[in-house]
């Protein structure tokens, strides 16, 4: 799923980056508390805020290990919010997705003004934003998810706080 | 007390250029679902990962309570929580009043007040006090909520208890004119992790840190309080709201 990879036995996952595949566990840094995962995920490799978990920039060099299945579960809410929910919603195709009027509409005046002065929006946007730095696929703009075996398609439904963020400039 | 069948959501807005925004959010969260109160335990945001609709769809209860991080009732609780949670489908949501109208929020400012004092061994009678808020000429809820923990907290004997506003008068820069000579103890009605409470305000007052504690300036000394909102003080107060709300909606039945 995104940039991880996890392995399960006997009740027990560890999730890992996936360039640290094959890599023994002890050389890793050893999480099990998902505070300490949470202090991983919100800093980029060169100590940057990461306010897009779903950006391409996990860092390396971890190992978190999750006694139980709902324990992994939240793991991985702690590293892709929502996205594992979104999948299962996909997959019983059950999940909604906000168009880009309604969402635009929701926006506060000051957001939607600002909006008003960009040109061919949502594309340009997409283009300039979502798929320069997110690993999302942006089903609300028209993209196709695939269903690759034993993965987790990561499924955007919707305008997020940094997608108006890039266009508030 | 358990409510297996019941999500408990915390709503924050979130930040998408400030780190320690969401964090205590966060945290608190973890530390709630630690407790096993309830059957699960989500944080969500308007500007963060995960969002509210997502944060909603993975969950494996049918009811929510959400408690919305934010210090008073204005456009995000009253119209976008209520609109986000009310759109999906098979989940039942009751949004509770935010943390900051908790009645448990005067005693965390006495607290704070209390601390500064004991510091310098006064009195209230000795000190002004000012309630340092956000305030908003679009919706009256932020200045009203700061105005009545102001006005309880003169019961404490202050030689003047005020609200003070960033975007209302009376002005945070004002702090003089509105606080009069002699030391005050100034406790921001922020929540910890954003801007307003670390910088904003503290350079509003002129002085030079944002931690507790008192600083000089010019002839006189202002003691700083500690922000609101941390995860220690949350947990308690988040779980009575949500089984309060529980109590109210019914959501037991």
């Amino acid at each position: 799923m995104g940039e991880i990879v996890w392995e399960e036995r006997d009740e027990i996952w560890n999730i890992r980056h996936i360039q640290d595949t094959g890599i023994p566990p002890l050389e890793l840094r050893k999480l099990e508390k998902l505070e300490e995962l949470e202090e991983v995920v919100r800093w980029d490799s060169q100590g940057r805020y990461r306010p897009l978990r779903s950006g391409g920039n996990l860092v390396s060099g971890w190992v978190f290990w999750a006694r139980g299945e709902s324990k992994f579960r939240e793991a991985i809410e702690v590293i892709y919010p929502g996205l594992w929910g979104n999948a299962e919603a996909w997959r019983k195709g059950k999940l909604k997705v906000d168009p880009w009027e309604t969402a635009l509409a929701q926006q506060t005046e000051r957001v939607q003004k600002k909006t008003g002065l960009a040109a061919d929006l949502p594309k340009s946007a997409i283009r300039s934003n979502c798929k320069q730095r997110c690993l999302k696929t942006v089903i609300w703009g028209g993209e196709k998810p695939e269903e690759k075996e034993g993965g987790v398609p990561m499924l955007c439904t919707g305008p997020c706080g940094v997608f108006w963020a890039s266009l508030e400039g | 007390m358990q409510f297996k069948d019941t999500a408990l959501i915390l709503a924050g807005h979130g930040s998408t250029k400030n780190a320690e925004s969401s964090r205590s959010t966060r945290i608190t969260a973890h530390r709630i679902r630690e407790r096993g109160i309830f059957g699960e335990v989500r944080a969500a945001f308007w500007k963060e990962q995960p969002s509210y609709t997502d944060a909603l769809r993975g969950l494996k209860s049918e009811k929510a309570v959400v408690v919305p991080w934010f210090l008073a009732n204005g456009y995000f609780t009253r119209q976008v929580l209520t609109r986000e949670f009310a759109k999906t489908p098979g989940i039942s949501c009751r949004v509770t009043d935010p943390i900051g109208m908790s009645p448990e929020i005067l005693g965390h400012l006495k607290i704070r007040a209390a601390r500064l004092l004991e510091e310098k061994k006064w009195s209230p009678s000795e000190v002004s006090l000012l309630v340092a808020s956000h305030g908003t000429p679009l919706h009256r809820g932020s200045r009203a909520a700061a105005s009545e923990l102001a006005e309880k907290l003169a019961h404490d004997g202050y030689q003047t208890a005020r609200a003070v506003f960033l975007e209302e008068e009376p002005r945070i820069s004002d702090w003089r004119k509105v606080a009069g000579t002699g030391p005050v103890v100034v406790l921001p009605h922020f929540l910890s992790g954003g801007l307003h409470g670390s910088e904003d305000v503290p350079g509003l007052l002129g002085i030079g840190g944002s931690e507790e504690g008192w600083y000089k300036f010019e002839d006189t000394e202002i003691g700083y309080g500690q922000t609101l909102g941390s995860p220690d003080e949350m947990e308690e107060l988040i779980i009575d709201l949500a089984l309060r709300a529980w109590d109210v909606a019914g959501l037991s039945k």
